[in-house]
């Protein structure tokens, strides 16, 4: 580790830095629900709802207990327990087992992973699941590529834990576990002679990749099993996820797929199209050379690309977070290419000491005026926070127009937290979880958020859900409803509510806050 | 032999070019272009000098322009969508010769490369209507100045042309100013001996063709008028200014993020050429990148400078993007130096796939390019007559409808003769065109009488439009389904006029 190390990574974190003032998106929101619920031993799928696999649970119940009750818990655990371990690991992965990272490598590494992350994507798209699937994969990856034949039951048992942790966070990921799996097979089979002694050392490897991979999926099952949850979690998991998988598709045609897939390219700035253009020049330059190691990790990186790639595709929705669980590798790959640099330039007595890769991460960073241009409002309405304690427009930057009324949703927490007694109840309608965190509240019911109450195409037990959800607040009516104003039947509606009785005491513009009246007259009605 | 497989290489690209911006020749005017159109008509017909004849907010070469593209059809949109075209092939043609160093062989294909460059950026994100508004033949100009500066060694020639040239730049767009001190570098840049002649014969030329510019309006008294127009009205046509820190800086960074699929890519590998320059201790090579990359610097204050969110302002950027991207294609030369030709090809196919795949559904405004394409030709098999061709041009959310103006147009000129007065209320300038007619007072317009920009000197203007209309008694008065007011018929009906035509929109008053 040099002064440069150290320089280069200081400034990776300041980058990322960022996000420590980004609040919840609504994903980040139900996950921290969901998380925070967990602590207080209110198990995923039985006492909360949501179709993800329970790791990104696990990430934000970690977050609450280590940092307490605050937004910013989950983003310095993605900052330095995602993004900074992405960096030190793709330093690892391109330097020779046995060595130690090149003066500059790792520094490169922490800042590349920063830039990449926190460059592309915004408060909405980061701290999501797919952060911690990347450092997962990337660190399978690594193992992989590291990997010593005199030990292949090891390696594969590494790969094979890594991996899998990377699919409990999302089973996409299982594209970048079975690339990883292929580039361990190719690691060990380049190590040794003959193809006896290749498929002995795969097969010790796929044993312990099967070993690996048994041991987070058997501790999640054994857990989910003594708490008398996994019917729950069946449901959840294989039944409702499935539709959620069916109905959730965001394009229709492969022309649309290829111009989606492209935006996300396109949202790395140049870096994926110029590491796509550069990755098979360089390796066929490498292999013109005869130089086996940098095409081998070549070969590992591009091979992570595409799996990376098709994790998105595949799932056919295409939200810019998704692109998130690539980065790791994409890093792998930006970092390879960086030290092959390094390498050609100090054959021909160039600048070395990796200043010509740190120059040209820089200048891929500034040749995205639409990263640059939301990273510099956010330093300038985070200054004026600073110095005029108004939030105001620093807040604005986390209203999505039409989508997502972050300040609205704030006022009615605050607004809650103020008139609440600490034991209140709250549910809030829609897809609106951040006014819990806002309102510091909660609800006794699975359904705090309540889109798989009302969108069909999700759920075709949806009938089933709303009656389970209709008991649930029958049985115990909390004293505070928020609803949605901009809906007027159904579940959601501020109207539904008034038939019941509850009384409207705070309104702004897309949210009404209602109050339970003495006697909440429910009648001969079953469901919403 | 060698030498001429090359030079197909380079025309075959160059005809690609000129197919990207073929589309363009058929798209009818913008408001802008007929009101620039009818200004320069205007001048050359009736003698009326713009500014103080007509209201007019376009830089006096813009109209110059237009009076001399007027001298090739004067009904017709062809000519200066043609004119655009060839600026920016001259874009690309130039661009080349400012890149690579006098002497040194420009790599093949490099100039066919730039002209598809500068035919993309110029045709593909900018439609009918943004399109052909001045930054093309700003960045043409630029260019040739430039050129003229890098490749002429002429003692006289060279810095007189360049200087004509920047002179000529400068009155199509005044905001072109930040280029002045880069080009005027590169003058004082050649050989120690005779540095100061060289940029005081570039701000003789410059200045010359300044004064060829204004003179005629300076003659027609008109000077004083283009002042208040251009500065001192400013806010009518530029809005208020709203003051933000590092508001120009947003405000470019969201304008250049429309091209970034494309660009971003292009940006840096120009920035690596750059940095390989420099570190190679390639003095050429990096003092044509500081070049490119003061270009650029210019492009961006030029159009911070001005501050408007139009979408024809970007166009300037053309120069900008022929540049780099032949700083580019002479970079790919030198990596790949036996398989230029593919290393071009695939070079210029990633461009052309991303500026596709990144428009194909409405999510970014060069979106309609392709639409374009399909309405054309639907219009050249017969699927689509004229009127629905034009149809097609629509702008309902402004009231914009081409169609409309058309057989507004064909009405109003076949019920009067070439000395009527013809009045279109609105911001229909287009109809006067098409209709060969004119109106004979300043306000052949009333936007810039109702616009909530602001109110400079509404109160005389309004009188003078008032005056105007008693004076000139126009024959024909084109009104607008509109509330009652400037526009509405029952201004008109009321003096005295009657309807005799209409359309959806318009309303063809007749004096009886």
């Amino acid at each position: 580790m040099t002064r440069l190390d150290v320089a280069l990574a200081l400034c990776g974190v300041a980058f990322g830095a960022q996000s420590l003032f980004y609040p919840f998106g609504r994903d980040q929101a139900t996950h921290g629900y969901i998380g925070r619920e967990w602590l207080a031993g209110r198990l995923p799928f039985v006492s909360t709802f949501d179709i993800k696999t329970p790791g990104i649970f696990l990430a934000h119940m970690t977050a609450f207990f280590l940092f307490g009750d605050h937004m910013w818990g989950i983003r310095v655990l993605d900052l330095f327990g995602c993004v900074f371990p992405i960096g030190v690991l793709a330093a690892y992965a391109v330097t020779p087992r046995g060595e130690r990272p090149r003066p500059g490598l790792l520094g490169f590494g922490v800042l590349a992973a920063n830039l990449l992350y926190f460059g592309p994507f915004d408060f909405w798209n980061t701290a999501q699941c797919e952060s911690f699937c990347s450092v997962f994969a990337l660190a399978a990856m690594t193992c992989a590529i590291r990997a010593s034949a005199r030990a292949p039951l090891r390696a594969g048992l590494w790969v094979g834990l890594f991996a899998t942790i990377a699919v409990l966070f999302k089973p996409p990921s299982g594209f970048s576990a079975l690339a990883a799996y292929g580039v361990l097979v190719w690691a060990l089979a380049r190590q040794v002679a003959g193809r006896r002694a290749a498929l002995r050392r795969a097969l010790a490897a796929t044993v312990g990749c099967a070993l690996g991979s048994a041991l987070p999926i058997g501790l999640m099952l054994a857990y989910f099993g003594a708490k008398g949850a996994l019917p729950a979690m069946y449901e959840v998991l294989v039944v409702i996820s499935r539709q959620y998988v069916i109905g959730g598709r965001s394009v229709t045609s492969v022309l649309q797929g290829l111009q989606a897939t492209t935006w996300g390219i396109a949202n790395f700035n140049a870096t994926f199209i110029v590491v796509a253009n550069a990755l098979p020049v360089m390796a066929f330059r490498a292999r013109a050379r005869g130089d086996r190691d940098t095409l081998f990790l070549f070969g590992a990186a591009a091979a992570g690309l595409v799996a990376g790639v098709l994790a998105v595709v595949l799932q056919v929705k295409f939200f810019t977070y998704h692109w998130a669980a690539m980065v790791g590798l994409l890093v792998l790959a930006v970092t390879a290419l960086a030290r092959d640099l390094d390498d050609r330039l100090r054959e021909s007595g160039g600048v070395a000491g990796m200043r010509v890769p740190i120059a040209l991460l820089v200048a891929l960073q500034l040749v995205g005026a639409a990263h640059g241009s939301r990273g510099l409002h956010i330093a300038k309405r985070a200054l004026y926070y600073a110095r005029t304690g108004d939030r105001g427009p620093l807040d604005q930057m986390w209203t999505i127009p039409n989508f997502y009324a972050w300040t609205d949703s704030r006022e009615v927490g605050l607004w809650v937290r103020e008139h609440a007694a600490p034991d209140d109840r709250l549910v809030v309608r829609g897809f609106e979880p951040q006014i819990y965190f806002a309102a510091n509240k909660r609800y006794d019911g699975r359904f705090f958020w309540s889109t798989f109450l009302t969108e069909k195409r999700f759920s075709a037990g949806r009938d089933r859900l709303s009656q389970e959800d209709f008991a649930c607040f029958k049985e115990a009516p909390p004293r505070w409803v928020v609803a949605l104003t901009y809906e007027h039947k159904g579940v959601n509606a501020v109207e539904t509510y008034e038939s019941l009785g509850y009384v409207r005491r705070e309104e702004t513009h897309f949210f009404a806050v209602l109050e339970r009246p003495e006697n909440v007259t429910f009648g001969a009605r079953t469901s919403w | 032999m060698v030498k001429d497989r090359v030079g197909r290489v380079d025309a075959a690209l160059i005809a690609l070019a000129a197919l990207i911006g073929a589309a363009h020749l058929s798209f009818p005017l913008g408001r802008e272009h007929a009101l620039a159109g009818y200004a320069a008509r205007a001048w050359l017909h009736g003698g009326t000098t713009p500014y103080s004849g007509t209201l007019s907010f376009d830089a006096p070469g813009l109209v110059w322009l237009h009076a001399v593209v007027a001298l090739f059809g004067e009904r017709s949109a062809v000519p200066l969508r043609l004119a655009a075209l060839l600026a920016v092939l001259a874009v690309g043609a130039l661009a080349p010769l400012v890149v690579v160093p006098r002497g040194a062989p420009i790599a093949p294909g490099t100039r066919g490369l730039s002209a598809c460059a500068a035919s993309l950026f110029a045709h593909g994100y900018f439609d009918f209507w943004s399109a052909g508004r001045g930054g093309v033949f700003v960045a043409a100009a630029l260019l040739g100045a430039a050129a003229a500066l890098l490749r002429d060694r002429h003692a006289l020639r060279g810095p007189l042309v360049a200087g004509a040239l920047v002179g000529a730049a400068l009155t199509l767009r005044s905001a072109a100013f930040p280029f002045v001190p880069l080009l005027l570098g590169v003058a004082f840049s050649g050989p120690a001996q005779g540095r100061a002649r060289r940029v005081g014969l570039v701000l003789v030329g410059g200045g010359l063709a300044a004064g060829v510019a204004l003179l005629p309006i300076a003659a027609g008294g008109g000077l004083a008028d283009a002042y208040d127009l251009l500065w001192d009205a400013r806010c009518v046509y530029l809005g208020e200014p709203t003051w933000e820190t590092f508001g120009a800086l947003f405000s470019a960074a969201r304008l250049w993020a429309s091209y970034e699929p494309v660009t971003s890519p292009l940006a840096f590998l120009f920035l690596a050429g750059a940095l390989r320059a420099a570190l190679q201790r390639d003095a050429g090579a990096f003092g044509r990148a500081v070049f490119v990359a003061g270009f650029a610097l210019a492009s961006v204050a030029s159009l911070a400078v001005v501050g408007s969110s139009d979408l024809s302002e970007p166009e300037l950027l053309v120069g900008l993007v022929a540049l780099v991207v032949v700083s580019v294609a002479q970079e790919l030369a030198r990596i790949f130096p036996r398989a230029t030709g593919r290393a071009h090809a695939l070079f210029l196919a990633q461009c052309i796939f991303l500026y596709a795949i990144s428009c194909w559904e409405i999510w970014t405004p060069p979106a309609v390019y392709g639409l374009r394409w399909r309405a054309l030709a639907w219009r050249v098999t017969g699927r689509l007559d004229e009127r629905a061709y034009l149809a097609t041009f629509n702008k309902r959310a402004i009231g914009f409808f081409p169609a409309e103006n058309a057989a507004m147009a064909e009405w109003v000129r076949a019920n009067t003769g070439p000395g009527d007065r013809v009045l279109v209320r609105g911001y229909e300038p287009g109809v006067y065109l098409l209709a060969g007619r004119t109106y004979g007072g300043r306000f052949f317009t009333t936007s810039q009488l109702a616009w909530d920009n602001c109110a400079y000197k509404r109160g005389a203007w309004l009188a003078q439009d008032r005056e105007d209309v008693a004076r000139t008694r126009p024959r024909v008065v084109v009104a607008i389904d509109a509330p009652p007011g400037l526009d509405a018929k029952e201004s008109f009906l009321a003096l005295g006029y009657r309807e005799r035509f209409r359309t959806e929109h318009f309303f063809a008053l007749v004096r009886d």
